[in-house]
């Protein structure tokens, strides 16, 4: 066996070792990202809900009527000047 | 020793290293050459692992897309009982902060098990305590042999808002009523288990990214339902309920032409997000439900007359209101109601039970029997609605005359809510009986919705005379006057129907269902409205309680659809009345009162558009103006504020239904 053999196949056993470690290293980062992915995905979805309890017709109808004084219109107050499409 | 017995030492020794050699050398090839499952299995147990990729839930919204069920990622709490090694103190400590009971989690902690549930979906407040109490350490690791699980809670944001028609799910997001277990196999979407590899901390790292692509999320789902509509309907069916104090009601709003419903309110209602609770306040009555109808169930009886050659004005005998019929005595609702000789459509607008019955007998069996059973009574309507009843016809062999009687006026058959819609909305579409529907692109349903096509059952000219008969109800005399709406062209029936008492089996004295269904008539869309109170206290007359209900409803239907109003059925609006308003009571007075204010038709485009001549704006308030212009969907551009100075067009010019008006107001 030639003497030069060796370097390449201590050269090529690093090699496999750092391809492992780098794909472990990336999966890792990959697992980071889909975690912050999932964070914000969560966060998203929190703030929708509030916006959705926000302007839920309950709580608009609770602020119209103490807040603002507000009452259902009687249907003479109402003026329909086509109809909705 | 000699060097004999040292060299002999040594080739023993040697021969024995030589042995141990050979014999780890002979172990390493079994263990890591020839085939071993046992091994195998070992070793795949400890770097790979299934990991299940759980889809999220199908969201369910409103027709116009408003959220109506969402999810929410939340942590849940597990443990592995074998890892804990105080078990008691851990308990106690759990209990404190997870809020559930010590015994519980004690008991939980002694299975011999791996994997145990804690508290499934723990709240902000619970997670903040698990913090502060050093159960979740500050680099965010849990103590030994705890773990927290990320999983999808449902929400439902606006809480009892359509309880009712979402239903709910489990802990494990599965659908166990309304909606929710209707639609369950498309909300829930596809769960796939995927193989992969586990890191020396036994992290899934490498997922089999092929398999995982079969994960597939539920499919959102769109209801018919009106979000703002549904809210208004509630609030007035809880009103209703209060102010007559009911044991229950419920109250429909569908499109007579397409099935599909509006709005659908229950009372006692509940809120999806909560568990638990008594299935009176969780079950969807218009579906659950049956009632007899009573006098709502005539205009049916008229419909299917008429439809077998009757007329409005063919006359029956009142009986001066007691009519015996094989033994048993039938009277009319009120003791002062005599009548005598009766017409078809006055027994619509006085609701006479004699008339009916008379009407039913004439009609004779088979063919009314035929007519409710074309109408749907009896059978399910196949929404594909959990739960739903087919009500009772009683089969045909089983009628005597007193059977026809009472169910011509609307006693001894048990229809749903659902059902009695359909029947009228097939009065106010021209004689189609469609399928009512909860399902936007319901077709998409699939297997979930049984597709039943629109089958007519009436002629339009019939119904034209049932709703011609049915507008007198709500007219002066009749009995649903409090249905009437200003504006509206109102046609329906009031019912008040007695109710069986379970324990006598008898018809009781004290508790009764009182109805109201109807249409506003001549307007778009064709919407029809049932209203029902279960057993409402004092006075029970549907005349009182779900007529004024009706009313209250058609309101809410008429503002957010935007029905025009009809003007000459609109009570005269005087300009500006109010004499606290001095300013614009100058405004009035300015205004000439001569003049005339009306809209007049000039003619009509070569498109066939309406032409009318534009009166005179100028001195009023927009209000004032508004009111005039209303109903031609006229584009209105306004400017400024105060009173009009200027309009466009001009006093007199022609201007088309949906034209352009630019009025210029400045302060008076």
């Amino acid at each position: 066996m030639p003497l030069w053999v060796v370097p390449v196949m201590i050269v090529m056993a690093i090699g496999t070792v750092w391809l492992r470690l780098s794909m472990i290293r990336t999966t890792y980062a990959i697992d980071q990202a889909d975690q912050t992915i999932r964070n914000l995905q969560q966060e998203q979805e929190k703030m929708n809900l509030k916006v959705t309890g926000l302007r839920s017709p309950r709580r608009l109808e609770v602020l119209a009527r103490t807040k603002f004084g507000l009452s259902r219109p009687r249907s003479d107050q109402v003026i329909h000047l086509g109809r909705a499409r | 020793m000699s060097r004999m017995d040292i060299k002999k030492r040594l080739s023993v020794l040697m021969a024995g290293c030589l042995v141990l050699a050979g014999a780890v050398l002979t172990r390493a090839v079994f263990l890591q050459i020839l085939r071993n499952t046992q091994l195998e299995s070992v070793a795949r147990r400890q770097f790979q692992s299934k990991v299940l990729l759980r889809p999220r839930r199908g969201t369910i919204q409103d027709r116009n897309g408003e959220p109506l069920a969402v999810n929410l990622d939340t942590n849940s709490l597990a443990a592995n009982p074998l890892r804990i090694k105080q078990k008691r103190t851990m308990a106690h400590l759990l209990a404190r902060a997870a809020e559930v009971p010590y015994s519980k989690v004690l008991e939980k902690l002694n299975e011999k098990k791996e994997f145990v549930w804690i508290k499934r979906h723990i709240s902000d407040a619970e997670l903040n305590r698990f913090k502060k109490w050093q159960i979740i350490g500050a680099d965010g690791d849990l103590m030994t042999g705890l773990w927290l699980v990320k999983e999808n809670q449902r929400t439902y944001p606006h809480h009892e808002l359509a309880g009712h028609i979402l239903g709910s799910v489990n802990v494990d997001s599965e659908g166990i009523e309304g909606t929710e277990l209707w639609l369950n196999d498309r909300l829930t979407g596809k769960v796939v288990a995927v193989s992969a590899i586990k890191d020396a901390l036994g992290r899934p790292t490498f997922i089999d990214a092929l398999a995982a692509k079969d994960m597939r999320d539920g499919e959102p789902v769109s209801l018919t339902i009106d979000a703002s509509l549904q809210f208004a309907v509630e609030q007035e069916l809880r009103n209703a309920v209060l102010r007559t104090g009911a044991r229950a009601g419920s109250a429909i709003v569908m499109n007579a032409e397409n099935g599909e419903i509006l709005a659908m309110a229950n009372d006692p209602y509940f809120d999806p997000n909560h568990k638990g609770g008594p299935s009176e306040s969780r079950r969807n009555r218009t579906f659950t439900d049956g009632f007899e109808p009573g006098s709502i169930m005539k205009p049916v009886l008229i419909a299917s007359a008429l439809l077998h050659g009757m007329k409005l004005t063919d006359q029956v005998w009142g009986e001066r209101g007691h009519w015996t019929l094989s033994g048993k005595k039938i009277s009319e609702a009120e003791a002062k109601e005599k009548f005598e000789w009766i017409n078809l459509k006055d027994i619509l607008k006085y609701s006479s039970n004699i008339g009916a019955a008379k009407v039913a007998l004439k009609l004779g069996p088979d063919n009314y029997y035929n007519m409710l059973h074309s109408f749907g009574f009896g059978m399910r309507t196949d929404t594909g609605f959990p739960g739903e009843i087919s009500g009772q016809l009683p089969p045909r062999r089983k009628w005597r005359p007193l059977t026809t009687a009472n169910i011509g006026f609307g006693q001894g058959i048990l229809v749903t809510p659902i059902q009695m819609i359909r029947a009228y909305a097939a009065l106010l579409n021209g004689g189609w009986l469609v399928q009512p529907t909860l399902l936007q692109n319901s077709a998409e349903a699939g297997v979930h919705v049984k597709r039943i096509p629109p089958k007519k059952i009436l002629t339009r000219k019939v119904c034209e005379e049932v709703i011609e008969a049915l507008e007198t109800v709500t007219q002066a005399g009749g009995t649903g006057v409090k249905a009437q709406l200003d504006g509206y062209r109102v046609a329906g029936k009031t019912g008040t129907a007695q109710v069986v008492d379970p324990v006598t089996g008898t018809y009781s004295r004290s508790r009764y269902f009182s109805s109201f269904v109807g249409f506003p008539v001549g307007v778009e869309p064709k919407i029809v409205i049932f209203t029902g109170l279960d057993a409402p206290h004092g006075i029970y007359f549907a005349s009182e309680t779900a007529a004024p209900l009706f009313k209250n409803v058609l309101q809410v239907v008429a503002n957010r659809f935007s029905l025009p109003t009809i003007p000459e059925l609109t009570p005269a609006q005087p300009l500006l009345t109010d004499s606290k308003q001095a300013d614009t009571l100058q405004v009035s007075a300015a205004h000439p009162a001569s003049q005339d204010l009306s809209l007049r038709w000039q003619g009509k485009t070569p498109d066939g558009t309406l032409l009318w001549e534009m009166p005179v704006l100028t001195g009023l308030t927009p209000r004032e103006a508004f009111r005039l212009l209303q109903g031609h969907r006229f584009q209105l551009e306004v400017h400024g504020v105060g009173v009009i100075r200027n309009q466009s067009p001009g006093e007199g010019k022609a201007i088309a239904d949906g034209g352009l008006v630019r009025l210029t107001l400045v302060e008076p």
